[in-house]
């Protein structure tokens, strides 16, 4: 019996590297730098920037930004750490921008 | 007393029976007919088989119904001249067939546990030798026992649809193989089907016109070489996915007949194989490169070079930059090219000026492109003013001038998408629908707009889809606005609009009642008063509600009675709703089809009589139901066994529930997901 094609994946708009799993996602409606941004449990393939202080629409966080592991495309940041205790969920997750991500396989 | 028949141009919907007036808008030809008074007697002046020709220009599948309710011979009629058939149960399968003699095309693909002996037994009985095309699309439970039947039953069969039976191989694709006359076939998604398989097609179906092979992906270039040297008669080929390579297009360029090639996330192929296809004999009018990451602009320069009549070229999601090759051959296409998709490339206004040289263009797609500025749109609509369709989709950088300059030059513009594009405002917008008044179509989402914005685009009313999503200042006010013009309204997604409350949904219910999809996910103002008011949407088809913290079990009954043809829900995260909910659905939403109810309050009474009850249902999605117990689940599930086609489940399920049951579910053609989330309340 053939095997079904794997999961649904996001891959980097620049170079087509694989970096997030649709069913990894927790929430569509968060605001990137520059429009619409995903909420993802994981990432792959990424490398991060230095940590950061940034006071965002929800609050002061700790974020670092993450890049694309080959060609060092921004595709959004993670979140080290939320200072306000509605916020603390999001930490360890990644944002994802809309605009920096494609649907790889479907 | 007697009246003469009449034939009169107006327009009416049809009367209670008796009364003696059928109308109907065929577009260009409308017929009165007028009988005499006291029953049907008038009618009998009128022979079956004249009825059934006048039957035949009734279009809308509601207005149909309504003419078989009429009488008996109404009934008859057309039942006799019926064309099309869509089966939704297998049991009433072989008496359908039976009454339908003029049949043509057949859809099998919502047929509920749909297998080869009830395929089989159904088609015996039954005269087919009108069948032309047959869909069977998804059901899985249809083999090569269940083909072979049906292609020794249409001996005039044309088009077969086999896509997304991920179970059919290279049995299959013989057993279709005997129908010598078939000339369109998708196997897409069947995902056993190899070089034999298909190799036992082409032979078999030398006047193959249309082929879709879409992930069949253990199909290599010999099968496609093959392909290449039996079916000369190939128009349409679809290898999108395959892992074939530029030996397949050195074969596919002998395709002389070749209009339409789709070639999406083939990896193997690069720009020696476009090339080669650059070189080839074929007419071809329609490319699809998209997501191919080893083609690049200089191979659709080669490929334009041998192909100037090129009319649609897809490479979205597969170019890094753009050489002045491709855009100087571009300019030979300035007559022919009517689509491009360019969407994920860097673009500078200067390529968007260049581009504007196609002036035939209808359709350019820019969603995601880096660097599309007022300035380049400005450029390339001044020249491009037959656009219908364009897509701007995340081009952050354009304001309300490029819309200025949309509205000004593309008066015929049809389908707007401007997700994103978080700059523009009612001003723009305002340009858009006084300028532009074929618009149908208009993706906003995420773009801030507010009830003035809404109150201009009140102007289109021809206005078909509407996408709002995340514009939280939309409120009642802005939707009553729509509401109040946009009668001919299908979609509109109003997902997390959460001013929106059931004053909104009240004036929607009232003005748009051609609504067939709603999207009110995390509208968590509105009640069950709201959901009453979509109770008299009666074109409802799919209703989306996620996170309505506010509804129960009363608001579900007001759409599950009001909505017949309600044939998805998603109730995700609807805290209140329980199983009185589910009852309801269970009790009148007899065509449901999918259904989401993770995190819902429900029980496993609630569960099990949802699925024992609706016969349609086949795809459930139940994550986290934390008061169903593990008896709850398996009763429920085995209720349902031959029905589902797919579910998603908490992982934690997989080891609990019964190996038979899970085993039984997957040998009828199941599908599980088994998800891993935690449980996290939101709101």
């Amino acid at each position: 019996m053939a095997e079904l094609v794997g999961p649904r994946v996001y891959s980097c708009c620049h170079c087509r590297n694989h970096v997030c799993l649709h069913d990894d996602i927790i929430s569509k409606a968060f605001q990137g730098r520059n429009g619409r941004a995903f909420l993802f449990s994981h990432a792959m393939n990424i490398s991060m920037g230095p940590k950061e202080d940034r006071q965002l629409m929800t609050g002061l966080h700790t974020v670092a930004d993450i890049y694309c592991r080959d060609c060092r495309e921004v595709l959004g940041w993670k979140y080290e750490r939320a200072f306000e205790e509605s916020q603390k969920y999001k930490e360890g997750k990644f944002i994802f921008e809309k605009a920096k991500i494609v649907k790889e396989n479907w | 007393m007697r009246h003469r028949n009449s034939y009169v141009l107006s327009k009416k919907t049809l009367d209670a029976p008796g009364s003696g007036a059928l109308g109907w808008d065929t577009g260009f030809m409308v017929v009165r007919i007028r009988y005499g008074g006291g029953g049907g007697g008038g009618m009998a002046a009128l022979s079956l088989d004249l009825l059934g020709q006048v039957l035949d220009r009734v279009r809308e599948p509601r207005d149909r119904k309504a003419c078989r309710l009429v009488s008996r011979a109404f009934a008859r009629a057309e039942a006799a001249h019926r064309r099309a058939l869509r089966v939704l149960r297998r049991e009433p399968l072989a008496r359908l067939l039976r009454a339908f003699r003029a049949l043509e095309r057949l859809d099998l693909s919502a047929c509920a546990s749909l297998d080869d002996a009830s395929l089989a037994a159904a088609l015996s009985g039954a005269d087919l030798a009108g069948v032309r095309r047959v869909c069977l699309a998804r059901a899985s439970g249809v083999g090569w026992r269940g083909l072979d039947a049906l292609v020794a039953a249409c001996p005039r069969l044309e088009a077969v649809d086999l896509s997304h039976c991920v179970g059919a191989g290279d049995r299959e694709a013989a057993a279709l193989a005997a129908a010598t006359g078939l000339r369109e076939l998708s196997l897409e998604k069947c995902l056993g089907v190899t070089d034999m398989g298909l190799a036992k097609v082409v032979v078999g179906c030398p006047r193959l016109e249309k082929l879709s092979l879409k992930w069949c992906r253990e199909i290599s270039d010999i099968g496609i070489d093959l392909l290449s040297k039996k079916c000369h008669d190939l128009r349409s080929l679809d290898i999108s996915y395959l892992k074939v390579g530029n030996e397949s297009l050195r074969s596919i360029s002998s395709l002389e007949k070749l209009e339409e090639l789709a070639m999406v996330c083939c990896s193997c192929i690069d720009d020696d194989g476009l090339e080669l296809l650059g070189k080839g004999s074929n007419s071809l009018q329609s490319v699809d490169v998209s997501r191919c990451d080893h083609v690049t602009s200089q191979g659709l320069a080669s490929l334009i070079d041998g192909h100037n009549f090129l009319q649609k070229l897809n490479a979205a999601d597969s170019l890094h930059e753009m050489r002045q090759s491709f855009l100087s051959n571009l300019a030979k296409l300035k007559d022919t090219l009517t689509v491009l998709r360019l969407d994920g490339l860097e673009v500078a206004s200067s390529v968007l000026l260049a581009i504007g040289g196609c002036n035939n263009l209808v359709e350019i797609g820019l969603s995601k492109c880096n660097g599309v500025t007022d300035e380049g749109i400005s450029s390339l609509v001044t020249q491009c003013s037959h656009l219908r369709v364009i897509d701007l989709t995340c081009c952050n950088l354009l304001t309300n001038n490029a819309l200025d300059s949309i509205a000004e030059n593309c008066k015929m513009v049809e389908r707007l998408r401007l997700e994103s594009c978080s700059s523009i405002s009612e001003k723009g917008l305002e340009q858009i629908a006084t300028s532009c008044p074929n618009l149908k179509e208009i993706d906003l989402t995420d773009c801030g707009v507010n009830d003035a914005a809404l109150r201009h685009l009140a102007k289109c009313s021809e206005l078909l889809v509407l996408k709002l999503g995340l514009c939280s200042s939309i409120s009642d006010k802005g939707l009553a606005f729509i509401s109040s013009s946009c009668g001919k309204l299908i979609e509109l997604d109003l997902y997390r609009c959460n001013s929106i409350t059931d004053d909104g949904l009240a004036a929607l219910a009232n003005g748009c009642k051609k609504i067939k999809m709603l999207n009110l996910c995390y509208c968590n103002k509105i009640t069950d008063t709201g959901l009453g008011h979509l109770g008299s949407l009666e074109e409802l088809t799919n209703l989306e509600l996620r996170c309505l913290v506010r509804i129960t079990g009363i608001g579900i009954s007001s759409v599950a009675i009001g909505c017949k043809n309600l044939i998805e829900i998603d109730l995700k995260r609807c805290y209140s709703v329980d199983d009185a909910g589910l009852w309801a659905l269970a009790r009148y939403a007899l065509n449901l089809r999918q259904l989401t109810i993770s995190y819902c309050q429900v029980t496993g009474l609630g569960l099990c009589h949802l699925l024992s009850s609706l016969r349609c249902l086949q795809d459930v999605k139940m994550v986290h139901l934390s008061w169903v117990s593990i008896e709850g689940f398996e009763m429920a599930l085995r209720a349902a066994c031959g029905r589902l086609k797919k579910l998603k489940m908490l992982s934690g399920l997989k080891s609990v529930l019964s190996p038979e049951l899970l085993q039984m579910l997957q040998a009828c053609g199941c599908r599980i997901r088994w998800v891993n989330k935690p449980l996290v309340y939101k709101d």
